[in-house]
């Protein structure tokens, strides 16, 4: 499937830091933000880039209007969700009982609840659609956006994927690293969100980043493929690909199951001919992106 | 306009049946009551029986530890599909299969005893997180089988199984992959009855969806699949027709995070889109099975936007008998659409007794011979997501 990338917005930190989003003040009222989770914020805002990025335009204050185009869908992929909202629901079990846990807590814990937030604030009653997968959530999205575009379901998609860290997370991946025997090996736990404002790809022609291009090969496959020489992927697949004879670079030295979208941003943004690499599964999904002209 | 997708088996099990046919039998002709089932807090507020799965049954199926229990329900519907289309794990071998499911809970970090322990600073047994890390639906279902085609989770809360059956007959239809095994699965789990529970949208009786006295929703649980094949798979492996996936259409309410929009736009929007994809018209629908929770707010709505578009079309509501089933509840109910389509039956809405004075959207209650071509399948869910599907008799 080819499409044409219009925009890019990320919510990454600096190093292993949490992703800072006060700058979402600028976008919307506080008092609008006051229940927004960590995981939502880091939606709103990396959406919010994307959208500015596609049109031109900055964020200065509450006053700048955001461009929105006018038929566009959101699909968000990610590995775990909301987490830390999930957590704050379980902490309102274990601290007054089942019969007084926040039902607030309880329905901001559902997976789909940042990909509506984004509906309500952005005002736009469309198609959403929110994935979840460990494997290949990268390349599951853009299925999904290339569907749709296919389609004429919609004009546009912003394809957003977000992870957030979390110290259980955190603590889970080492102690799960150490009963493997894998404890040196481990990169840090890391979060984010990267947004991609996708068309279709006759509109090419018309857009800052030209088109992405992405296949599945099977390890096998995949040495035979038209790889670019700027090839970035995730920092934990450099060894595997590097088995497979594939050098490849990683932007971005921590790890989450969305990693390959940073990748990917890295990637669109040195505008020339370069490529991203996702593992998904026993397979390879491969994102080609091919400048304007 | 969309080409049609040809569906090949299905498989579904919830508390009204372990295989398709039974789950459709109970539906026609039976009844199930609701159970206060062990591993949930009942005390006051909370107060819910729910839709379970025969436990004595599931402890009989082959049990894969390492799995949680949506995994659980999910392989043997997937198994009844298989058997039924005659697919073998080495005819699957030579194709390329995609594996898109539906789930909620199925996808949620629901642990709370590990969670418990690990605030107080102990280091519980990882045996619940491995579980997890190896339950992803779409992506367990891929490795049991050794699935290569596209892989997707659907975490849309309760339209989840509706979307994950419209997302993969695009991908027929795009020619990403031959067959797909699409639908959706959901185990009960105590966190999310008591998020529900806590809502307070849940019955403490058996649910009666439509009625004026309904009191809410109880859970349930389940798991169903359809096989979709693109035409040039069901000619080469001479495969047999159950019915088609015509149009599917999805839209957000973009209103509120747990409350449907007022006026339904996005369920309009969804089923209009729906409709439209499919080359037909409301009026040439022929029956309609709906998503009705029995909550307040859903019958409510979902029945005044039913009574506008549809305003002659018989509609019936299944989660009188099987709870509602979130991620696995619009794949069922796809199931059972197709189900009546094939068999020229329409089962009653069990719970429904009488219509609020106000409301023009009464029910089927009794078994009816229905004559149609077209069917059509609708969710709401949890951050005003609206989906539906339509659904053809026969062979493309």
């Amino acid at each position: 499937m080819r499409l044409a990338l219009h925009g890019i917005g990320t919510a990454l930190p600096e190093a292993e830091d949490a992703v800072e989003t006060s700058d979402l003040n600028s976008y919307f009222a506080p008092r609008r933000l006051r229940r927004v989770d960590h995981f939502t914020r880091m939606t709103l805002l990396a959406g919010c880039r994307a959208l500015h990025d596609a049109a031109g335009t900055v964020q200065e204050d509450l006053k700048t209007p955001l461009d929105l185009p006018e038929d566009m869908g959101v699909v968000i992929s990610t590995g775990y969700g909301p987490s830390q909202t999930i957590f704050e629901f379980l902490d309102s079990i274990i601290d007054h009982g089942a019969g007084c846990a926040s039902p607030l807590a309880f329905s901001h814990s559902v997976h789909n609840i940042p990909a509506a937030t984004m509906s309500v604030f952005l005002n736009n009653p469309k198609p959403y659609t929110t994935l979840c997968q460990l494997h290949g959530p990268l390349l599951a999205g853009l299925q999904t956006a290339g569907c749709w575009l296919a389609e004429g379901r919609v004009k546009k998609v912003l394809l957003g994927l977000v992870d957030e860290k979390t110290p259980l997370l955190e603590d889970n991946t080492r102690r799960l690293l150490e009963n493997k025997g894998l404890a040196g090996e481990q990169i840090p736990v890391g979060e984010g969100a990267c947004f991609f404002l996708l068309g279709s790809a006759e509109e090419a022609n018309a857009t800052r980043y030209g088109t992405l291009e992405f296949e599945t090969f099977s390890p096998q496959q995949l040495p035979k493929a038209q790889l670019s020489d700027a090839t970035y992927a995730p920092a934990r697949s450099i060894s595997r690909l590097s088995k497979l004879d594939i050098s490849a670079t990683a932007s971005r030295q921590t790890d989450m199951p969305c990693a390959a979208a940073p990748e990917l941003a890295t990637a669109a943004m040195k505008n020339e001919q370069s490529c991203c690499i996702e593992q998904a599964g026993n397979n390879f999904g491969v994102i080609s992106v091919k400048p304007q002209g | 306009m969309d080409r049609p997708v040809s569906i090949c088996a299905s498989g579904c099990i919830c508390a009204a049946g372990k295989d398709t046919r039974a789950c459709f039998e109970t539906m026609l002709n039976g009844d199930v009551q609701p159970t206060f089932a062990p591993g949930f807090s009942y005390d006051q507020p909370m107060h819910s029986p729910v839709f379970a799965v025969e436990q004595e049954w599931l402890e009989r199926q082959e049990k894969n530890p390492a799995l949680t229990e949506t995994m659980q329900l999910l392989f043997p519907a997937v198994e009844e599909a298989l058997a039924q289309s005659g697919l073998t794990t080495e005819r699957l071998g030579n194709l390329k299969v995609g594996s898109c499911i539906g789930s909620s809970t199925g996808a949620s970090l629901n642990f709370k005893s590990f969670y418990q322990q690990w605030r107080k600073g102990d280091e519980p047994d990882l045996d619940i997180i491995e579980s997890y890390l190896h339950s992803n639906p779409a992506a367990a279902l891929a490795e049991r089988y050794k699935l290569n085609g596209p892989v997707q989770t659907v975490t849309n809360a309760c339209s989840s199984g509706t979307d994950a059956i419209g997302i993969a007959a695009s991908w027929i239809r795009h020619g990403l992959c031959d067959l797909v095994i699409a639908g959706g699965a959901d185990a009960l789990s105590g966190i999310s009855y008591t998020g529900f529970s806590r809502l307070m949208i849940t019955s403490p009786e058996k649910c009666r969806p439509f009625d004026k006295d309904r009191q809410g929703l109880n859970l349930g649980e389940g798991a169903a699949v359809l096989i979709l094949a693109s035409e040039n798979t069901m000619q080469e492996l001479k495969l047999n027709s159950m019915g088609q996936v015509l149009g599917y259409g999805t839209c957000c309410d973009a209103h509120h995070l747990t409350a449907p929009h007022p006026e339904g736009t996005g369920l309009k929007q969804a089923i209009n889109e729906a409709l439209v994809r499919s080359g037909i018209t409301a009026s040439e629908i022929g029956f309609i099975n709906v998503h009705g929770t029995g909550t307040e707010n859903n019958d409510r709505i979902e029945g005044q936007v039913i009574s506008k578009l549809f305003p002659e079309t018989p509609f019936t509501g299944t989660k009188g008998v099987t709870g509602h089933t979130l991620g696995a509840a619009g794949a069922i109910e796809a199931v059972m659409t197709v189900m009546s389509l094939q068999n020229g039956l329409l089962m009653p809405t069990r719970g429904f007794h009488e219509a609020a004075a106000e409301s023009k959207a009464i029910p089927v209650t009794e078994q009816t011979e229905i004559n149609a071509e077209y069917g059509l399948s609708d969710s709401l869910a949890f951050g005003g997501n609206n989906s539906a599907l339509v659904f053809k008799k026969g062979a493309v």
